[in-house]
């Protein structure tokens, strides 16, 4: 007895069998126990594919979805405070930083002895003095060529301003905007 | 095209942008299952599947009804999952043999009568099967019975060859077939082992 091909009975499994080689199928299955239980086989295996459990994404995909093509809406108040934590922690520092200045007049008289906190508070006011001085006298002198020792110190200074911004932005970017998304 | 798809489309299009949650609502779980037996790994499926949204909304404008959504969505899910395969140089490479799913009869082994199709150990088993096949297999599969695409959809979806898609699938079917008999232990016809030439003639 000639069996029926794998071909004959995945079509016949699927219904794309052609009505004339559909009878002969039929026909041959009455009579071939083996190739009924190939075509019951076939048939387990079809369902089992189609009604394999799917495989569900996690809860936040369609929230971050929406976010990447809509960033500007359904923002809530803590997405935007996080959203903008970089400036944030840089705005309080440089405030902090002022009103320690302002709330400790005696470290600018000397009359205390300078702490950690006050030595590196006059540097850093002393830096932002400097840029201030600088770039008031560059702009009298726009014509000067050649390379000053102050003009040096001023774009030492401006350089180091950049680069001050460049890492905090960097800082902000790529750090905490980062550990920020993955955690919310 | 279905009219639930045709009709957000329709909405995201005219501005109403949130709209597109919808699709990805009613489209995402069957995506994911693509994409997860894609790459055998659920962050590289979720992340290959969050980024085929998005080039999905922003194609939305140029896309021309031609075909089915679903058509032309899995199009862009499944070459966002071959991309990321072929960046991890994992993809599984396929050759396929001219003749493959030819006058190929069945195979000797025999489903051992106790065999209950309907129990959810037979399910569990299938599942896990699919899961390793290679992606090349199992990606047809999951494209011809989860999302219930032709012969012709899954060629454009793949950008495949019909006759390609045709034998990739039967294969499939066939490494199913063989896995699942190994797993459950059947042993071969009485017919093939009488017949020690082992030749695909025929037998009672």
């Amino acid at each position: 007895m000639n069996h029926l091909t794998v071909q004959q009975i995945l079509e016949y499994v699927d219904g794309t069998i052609l009505n004339g080689e559909r009878t002969q199928v039929v026909a041959h299955l009455e009579s071939c126990p083996r190739c009924r239980r190939e075509v019951d086989l076939q048939r387990a295996l079809a369902k089992g594919v189609r009604d394999a459990p799917l495989t569900r994404p996690s809860r936040r995909l369609v929230d971050r979805i929406m976010e990447t093509v809509l960033p500007a809406t359904g923002n809530s108040l803590l997405r935007k405070i996080v959203n903008n934590l970089g400036n944030l922690l840089a705005m309080i520092v440089v405030l902090s930083i002022f009103v320690y200045a302002l709330s400790t007049p005696s470290v600018w008289k000397g009359d205390a002895a300078p702490s950690v906190i006050s030595e590196t508070f006059k540097t850093y006011t002393g830096f932002y003095d400097q840029v201030s001085r600088y770039l008031t006298t560059e702009s009298a002198k726009l014509q000067s060529k050649g390379s000053t020792p102050s003009s040096r110190e001023g774009e030492k200074i401006v350089a180091l301003t950049i680069i001050s911004l460049l890492a905090l932005a960097a800082l902000d970017k790529f750090v905490i905007r980062r550990v920020m998304r993955t955690k919310l | 095209m279905a009219k639930p798809d045709q009709e957000i489309i329709r909405r995201v299009l005219a501005g109403e942008k949130k709209a597109f949650a919808d699709l990805v609502n009613r489209h995402k779980d069957k995506a994911m299952t693509l994409a997860m037996r894609m790459l055998k790994n659920k962050e590289d499926a979720e992340e290959a599947l969050q980024d085929a949204f998005v080039r999905a909304f922003h194609a939305l404008p140029r896309f021309e009804w031609k075909a089915s959504f679903s058509t032309w969505f899995y199009r862009i899910v499944y070459n966002v999952c071959a991309t990321a395969l072929s960046k991890k140089e994992e993809a599984y490479e396929v050759s396929l043999q001219d003749g493959d799913q030819g006058e190929i009869e069945i195979p000797s082994d025999e489903p051992t009568p106790d065999v209950e199709y309907e129990s959810t150990e037979f399910q569990e088993i299938v599942t896990e099967e699919i899961g390793k096949m290679p992606e090349a297999y199992a990606s047809v599969l999951t494209l011809f019975f989860v999302q219930e695409m032709s012969y012709e959809e899954i060629a454009t979806v793949t950008d495949f060859p019909l006759g390609t898609v045709k034998v990739r699938l039967f294969r499939a079917r066939m490494l199913l077939r063989e896995r699942i008999a190994r797993r459950l232990g059947w042993k071969k016809g009485v017919v093939l082992e009488e017949n020690q030439e082992g030749e695909r003639s025929s037998g009672a």
